[in-house]
Parts: structure tokens; sequence; C-alpha cells
């Protein structure tokens, strides 16, 4: 007898493992490697409309000690599509708190194997959908057997023991993961679903091995499963298994199970109306006066307009324009520079190193990289606050160029921390920690693969120069923050001290370049490409492809500081004729919506109360001038960055905000 | 400005995930068993998952299922979800405790079994419902909406004129029911992302 689903679509389930407040990836059950925060990774696979995700807290399984409740009740309120909880859960109370905390569905292993009479207790109380019956099975001498906790104690049941058992208990549907398979990207043991599902009247959710979209359909397809279950796939990208959320789209899904899934989405309802306590009007500009050219006001620092009609940054602007001229000269000398960088590269895997982030100007570059005969090696700082927009970015472009990525996750408990100690201190640059640990962790893969060669995405025209007062960063500035406001001390942070500074850009040769600069770079003109050649998305404003970059750009800079870096941007595009000055005007003076979504966000992973919350927001406003930075020594050793610069190992702007007195 | 939706929380469902996705959307929403505070509600949620006859018991107890059928006779908007759109039928085959009786009609098993094929259950995953009646009820919710699904009963009304959505799981079924100012649906809009948001919305701001 044959079986059908009816129109029930198969459901494709992200599987992730919870150790203490981190997420892992294992491979065989062991080897856990870092993945992630776990409340933005929830909150990624919540935006990306996953079907379902199974949680299992590995800890908890093997240990049997507990379940973090209050921080399984964080999780859940990050998420919109149904969760499972798996790990340690042994009793009924248990069970009941779970569902109560946002959990549809409590997984059991263990307890299947030690106290079944448990499990038919939860499911008489909370009903055979709310319980999922899961085993672990290893072949051993040609045959498949049951291990519990966590595979580490193997069981007498036999598999068929076990189906038997899990049906007397009542379970509303069964999880099957192969041990030899988890974490292989090997493909999953098809006959080991099909002796399961063959055996039980219950869905069945395929897990471990399905490391290609393709496998994803083969257990539902070839074995009768009715939800197949990844990890790896989900969390990793590329030959080099470099960490990255992904998740299949709707037409991927389409195509893959044959039945129509793109229905969601569409017209959404809930954001009809902006709550006006989140908008946050332009600044007080009555006694500024304005740029002729660009947006710049009076107040910008260094803005100079008390004396020009034409500020500065419109000098600076020119400056570099004539520097590098768009035309015949920008193209041989782009040209050139690919030719050096081969040079270079001869012998080696990679040309160069490119920083990621997902957002237009690295996409685009990477790009244009590749259209030049490079090979890059793309590296990504993940700070753990990504956008599901920036994942999923990555992840398009990078697959299509055939560009390896690498991959850096910050520490979550240790980044955060740093976060609070910046917003503790009281200044306006809490988000250098994202600049300065991307910056390091390039030189630190160029240094490690032996590559001369980074370049960065920055281009004047589009982005502008930020005013010196807006933002001050250095290694030792996060190092005196941290250690006079961190309650963890900061031991996997991937800063940039000033000796290795020195080190990388001096003794190691490596060269920064920012190619953009000899291209004709229109940001709208590169956006549409990208999102025509590689179904990449535009993330709604410059820098918002990063949650605490957003949260800091809409909220923090503006509210606290009365600061708003789209006048910059917006300036830029107006020197550059990619946008006339009405409309920057305009935009400059519309009040900037901050969203709530965001600021909850935060609170939520800073653990900030209201109350707390608002009491850093409104702290004495103090400057990096308060704290110990390396600007004295930058200055000490200006001659040396002077040859630095000239050498193009730092950016022409580091010399000039941060060694000049 | 809306009047809060008051979530009737008798101990069971997941009365968490509701409250979150109705704060996501923006709309103001309490917890709680009082009945004083349910008399004096002016829209009412109804969740539940379980057994039916364990929730019926515990409604009862809460001193709360009298209280119910008075206020849906008093025209207040109630939303019944998954096993909180079971109860307002007169019964079920999952029990012998009786349902409220808002809504005429039994709840019965899905079957295991159609025309020979077997058919797994509970009935599980994500599913599409087609609109067949009460165009003017949760007006956004749309032929082809996906919902997520999970159950083993469905609700079968005596009176056709109240289903107002259908789904296919082996058979067709009522997934959204209306009599009155009364509204059931079958799936977990709390957990059907953007177009469980859409709904949810949608009451709010009845």
């Amino acid at each position: 007898m044959s079986i059908v689903t009816a129109s029930l679509q198969s459901r494709v389930i992200p599987a992730l493992l919870l150790q203490g407040e981190r997420f892992v990836k294992t491979k065989r059950f062991g080897d856990p490697r870092y993945v992630g925060d776990p409340i933005n990774v929830l909150s990624i696979f919540n935006d990306l409309e996953v079907d379902e995700i199974v949680l299992l807290d590995i800890g908890a399984a093997r240990t049997r000690s507990g379940i973090q409740t209050e921080y399984l009740a964080r999780l859940a309120s990050e998420c919109f599509v149904p969760m499972a909880y798996g790990g340690g859960v042994a009793t009924l109370d248990q069970a009941e708190d779970l569902i109560r905390t946002g959990f549809e569905k409590v997984v059991f292993n263990t307890a299947l194997l030690e106290t079944p009479e448990v499990v038919n207790a939860v499911v008489e109380s909370l009903g055979a959908q709310a319980v999922i019956g899961a085993v672990d099975v290893r072949l051993v001498d040609g045959s498949y057997r049951v291990f519990g906790r966590s595979g580490t104690v193997a069981s007498d049941l036999s598999l068929g023991a076990w189906t038997d058992r899990a049906m007397a208990a009542g379970v509303g549907e069964v999880l099957v993961t192969s041990i030899d398979r988890e974490g292989t990207r090997q493909g999953i043991d098809l006959d080991l679903i099909r002796e399961v599902t063959s055996r039980v009247d219950v869905p069945v959710i395929a897990h471990g091995g399905a490391g290609t979209r393709a496998q994803l359909a083969e257990p539902i397809q070839l074995a009768d499963a009715s939800a197949v279950a990844a990890g790896s796939q989900f969390v990793m990208q590329g030959g080099r298994d470099s960490i990255l959320i992904n998740y299949p789209t709707g037409g991927e899904l389409t195509a893959l199970f044959q039945n129509d899934r793109a229905a969601s989405g569409g017209h959404s309802g809930a954001r009809e109306k902006i709550d006006p306590r989140y908008e946050i009007p332009g600044r007080d500009l009555s006694t500024t006066v304005m740029c002729e050219r660009c947006v710049i006001t009076s107040d910008v620092p260094g803005a100079r307009l008390d004396e020009e009609p034409i500020c500065y940054y419109c000098e600076l602007h020119d400056q570099l324009d004539k520097q590098y001229p768009i035309g015949e000269v920008s193209t041989a000398a782009l040209h050139a520079f690919a030719e050096r960088l081969k040079r270079a590269g001869r012998g080696k895997k990679y040309d160069c190193i490119l920083g990621v982030s997902g957002g237009t100007d690295s996409s685009y570059l990477a790009h244009v990289l590749v259209g030049l005969g490079l090979r890059p090696l793309a590296v990504h700082f993940d700070n753990t606050w990504n956008s599901p927009t920036a994942t999923s970015n990555i992840y398009a472009v990078l697959n299509k160029l055939g560009v390896d990525l690498e991959t850096y996750v910050v520490d979550n408990t240790e980044y955060d921390d740093i976060y609070l100690s910046f917003l503790k201190a009281g200044v306006k640059d809490i988000e250098i920690p994202t600049d300065i640990g991307f910056m390091g962790v390039l030189y630190r893969v160029a240094a490690k693969h032996g590559i001369k060669h980074i370049v960065e995405g920055h281009s004047f025209r589009t982005e502008g120069v930020s005013p010196m007062g807006w933002t001050y960063m250095d290694g030792g500035y996060i190092k005196s923050v941290q250690s006079e406001f961190g309650s963890v001390p900061m031991k996997t942070y991937p800063n940039i001290d000033f000796w290795h500074f020195l080190k990388w850009s001096a003794f190691s040769g490596i060269e920064r370049t920012r190619p953009l600069y000899w291209i004709d770079y229109n940001k709208e003109a590169a956006k549409q490409f990208l999102t025509d050649t590689f179904g990449w998305q535009w993330y709604g404003g410059h820098h918002m492809e990063n949650r605490f970059t957003a949260f800091f750009h809409s909220y923090f800079l503006p509210k606290r500081w009365g600061i708003n870096y789209r006048q910059i941007e917006l300036s830029a595009l107006v020197r550059s004729g990619q946008m006339d000055r009405e409309s920057a005007r305009d935009q400059f003076f519309a009040p900037r919506y901050a969203d709530p979504e965001l600021i909850a966000l935060v609170k939520n992973r800073l653990h900030l109360d209201d109350a707390r919350f608002d009491e850093l927001m409104n702290l004495p406003q103090k400057t990096y001038r308060d704290y110990h930075t390396y600007k004295q020594r930058f200055e000490a050793f200006r001659p040396v960055f002077w040859v630095l610069y000239k050498m193009n190992r730092v950016p022409k702007s580091f010399y000039v905000k941060f060694c000049k007195r | 400005m809306s009047a809060p939706i008051t979530i009737v929380d008798y101990g069971v469902g997941n009365i968490a995930s509701i409250a979150n996705m109705l704060k996501k959307a923006g709309f103001a929403s309490e917890l709680t068993g009082d009945p004083d505070v349910i008399a004096r509600a002016e829209k009412l949620l109804l969740p539940g998952v379980g057994a039916f006859d364990r929730a019926a018991v515990r409604l009862r107890e809460h001193g709360l299922r009298d209280l119910m059928i008075e206020r849906a006779n008093a025209g207040v908007e109630i939303l019944g979800v998954c096993l909180g759109m079971q109860l307002l039928l007169d019964g079920s085959d999952e029990g012998t405790e009786p349902g409220l009786g808002i809504i005429p009609g039994r709840v019965r098993p899905l079957p295991h079994e159609v025309d020979g094929e077997m058919l797994r259950v509970p009935h599980m995953g994500w599913n599409t419902i087609r609109r067949v009646g009460h165009a003017e009820v949760l007006p956004d919710v749309n032929d082809g909406d996906r919902f997520y699904f999970v159950h083993s009963f469905y609700v079968d009304p005596a009176d056709p004129s109240d289903t107002v959505a259908t789904t296919t799981h082996g058979i067709p079924f009522a997934s959204m029911v209306r009599r009155g100012s009364v509204t059931g649906v079958q799936f977990h809009p709390e957990k059907s992302h953007k177009m469980g948001l859409r709904l949810l919305s949608d009451f709010a701001r009845r």
C-alpha cells in the first residue's frame, strides 16, 4: 500500500545544535564547531521563512542536567515558524514548560529508551502532535543499532523494537538521524529511512548527511519521508565549509519537490502604519548653512562652511576625482593592477583577499575582480548580527562566481560584551568593533595564506568620507574600553593592536587597494546589475545589511547624537552626479525610521530591559579622548605612515584622519 | 486604537507564541484566566493544543465554559485556534466531554486511509486554504495562502454555511469557520509567519 501525502508540502527543516548559548555543528556527533549566536541565527532562519526548526541542546542531551528554560524562551520569541526542542527532557513538567514557552513540539530520544512511560504521559497530556520520538542510529557490523545520550550509549533495542516502542508510546512524529552520516554531507542513508517509514504510520523526518540541495529531496521522493532535516548545508557554504547561514529559495524548493511553494510573502498587512515613536526627525539645522554643492551642513566637523560656500568634503572629492579620473587612464590603471595581482598570485591558489559583507559595494567588486580574471579569496567577518539578506547575498554572489569563502565567526558572548562596554562608555563609536574586527580578520587571513593584496569595496564616489569627529577607531581604543567596562576578557576578538598593524602594513608588505576608484561606479546601476545577475537583494539602506549596524545608523546615532550618516552618502552621490541636490536634500530632511523590531532584538541580545536601555541611551556624552587610544602613537609615527600611505599599505584617509594632529 | 486582545489562559496551549506574534504585529494583548477580566474583554482569543477532553475540563474548572458561551451570545469577537477552534463545536469523537456548542457540529478523526491509500496522521506541515464563504471575515486571508497545520481531528460543521475555508489532507475539511461573531481556525497563525501575522493583524483590527 503506498502512502499519499495529499497536498501537504514536504518540509525542509534546519536542525540546529545548541551548546550553552552557542550554536555548533558536529560531524558524526563529534568535533563541535562554533556556528554563531543562536538568537541571530534563529531570527535569520525566521526571516528566510523556513518550514520548521528543530533545536537540539547536545550539552543537555549528554549530561541530562536540566534545560535552559529562560534562554529557550528568549530564542522562541524570535521565531514565528514551528519549533521543536530536544535535549534532556525527562519529565512531563519540563515538556509542558517548553510548550508554554513557545515551542510546538518536544523531542524525546534518551527518555524513550530509559523512561518510555514519561513520553506516554506527555502524549496523553499534550497530544501526539506535540511529541517527536527521535532515534540516533549507527551501522554496526551491517545492522542498524540504536544509541542514546547523544550517541554515546548503545541501547539493546533493535531498530524494529525501537519503532514498536515509539508507536506504543504514541509519538506523533519520528526523527531519524544517521550518526554515520551526520555532518558528512554524503547524502542521507535511504535504506535506514525506508526501514523506519515502512514500520510507522506517522510522519518521518530524515536527518543526517543531506549535503546538497538535491539530496534534500531524496528521502522524500525515494524513501517515503515526510520531511528532511539538515544542519551543515544550512549553516555552511562552498568547498571550504565556511560558516554562512542559507536556505533554499521558494523557487528552488518548488523545483526540488515539484510543488508550488512560492506562496508566502506578498503584501504585508502588519507594517502599513509607521509607529510615530520610531520616527526620528532631522536635527535642528536652523543655525547652520548648507554647502552650495552637496548637502553637508556647517555643523559637520571639518566642513569649513563658515569661510567657504563649498565644503571641505567637496574639495576632497575633487582632489580624489583628479587623482582617479574616469576614462582610459583609469581603465589602464585597473588592468595594470590586475596584472600585478596575477603575478603576485602565481603558484598560489588566490591572488587577493576581498572582504565581503553582502552589501552592494563588496558584491559588485567580487564581480569586477572575477571579470578581470582574478582569483580572490572572499573573507567574511561574521559578528553574529548578520541580517538574512547579508547571508543570502553572499551565498548567491559567491556561488555563482565560484569564489571561495572563508568566514570568521566571532564569539557571540565576548562580542556582545564589547558592544555593551561601548554603550556603557558613553561614546558614539559603538560600532567600531565591527570595522576593526573586519580589518583584523582580513589581515590575519592574508598573513596566513601569504597573500599580499587586500582589496576593499570602498568608493569615495558613492560613500564619501566620514568626518573625523563622527568616528574614531583603533584597536587600543577597543582594548581600553573593554578593560574598563567589560565583564569578560577579550580573547578571541580579532583586534588590531598597534604593533600588529605596523607589522602587517610595514613588514608583511600587505597592500590595500580600492579598485572601485578606477571605475565609473554607479550605485543604482550596480544594484540593478546584482539583482538581475545573482538574485541579490537590496536591504533598504547603506549599512543595513547588519542588524547592529542598522541599529547604530537608524536609531543610536540620530537619536542620541543627532548624526545622520545619510548626509555623507547623499552628498557623495550628489557630487558624483548620481543624484540631484534637491532629492538629496529632501531625503536628508525626511525623518528616519527606526524599526522597533530591531530595537527589541538589541535589547533581547544584550539582556537589557527597557529601563536599562533608556539609561544607556542617556548617559553623559563622552568621546574617544576620554579613553586610551593609539592616536598619539599614530601621530608620533606620522612619517612612517606617510611612507606606508605612499606604498599603498594604508589608505590615504587613514593617514589624513589618524596621523595628523 | 483597536481594543486589546485578551488571550484566554486556561493552562492549555502555546500562549507565549501568540502573544509574541501580536507584539511583533504591534498589537496589545493580555494573557489571563481571570473570569472577571474575560467577562469585560472586547476581543477574545481561545488557544489550545492537546487532547479535547483535558482542554474542555480545564476550561470548565477555570470557570470559563459558560462565560465563553455567554460572551459569544453577546456578540463579542472570538477567535479559536487549533484545539481552541475544535472546542467551539458540540463535541468530539476524541473524547466524551461536551464542547461549547457555539458552532453546531462535531469534531471527527482524520481518516488513516483514503481510497485504499494510507494517509499519514497527524496532518502536520504547511498546507494551503481555499476560501468558500464569509468573504467579510479576515479579508486579508486569501485563497492559496499557506498555513502551518498540526492536528489529527478536524471540524465538521453541521451548517455548511459556517465554513469559511477548506483544506485538503486526503479529504477536504473546514480549516476556517465562522458563526455570528465567532471564528475558528484549525491551523496555527502564530507559527505561520507572514500569513499568520496578517491573519492576526486582521483579527486585531476588526
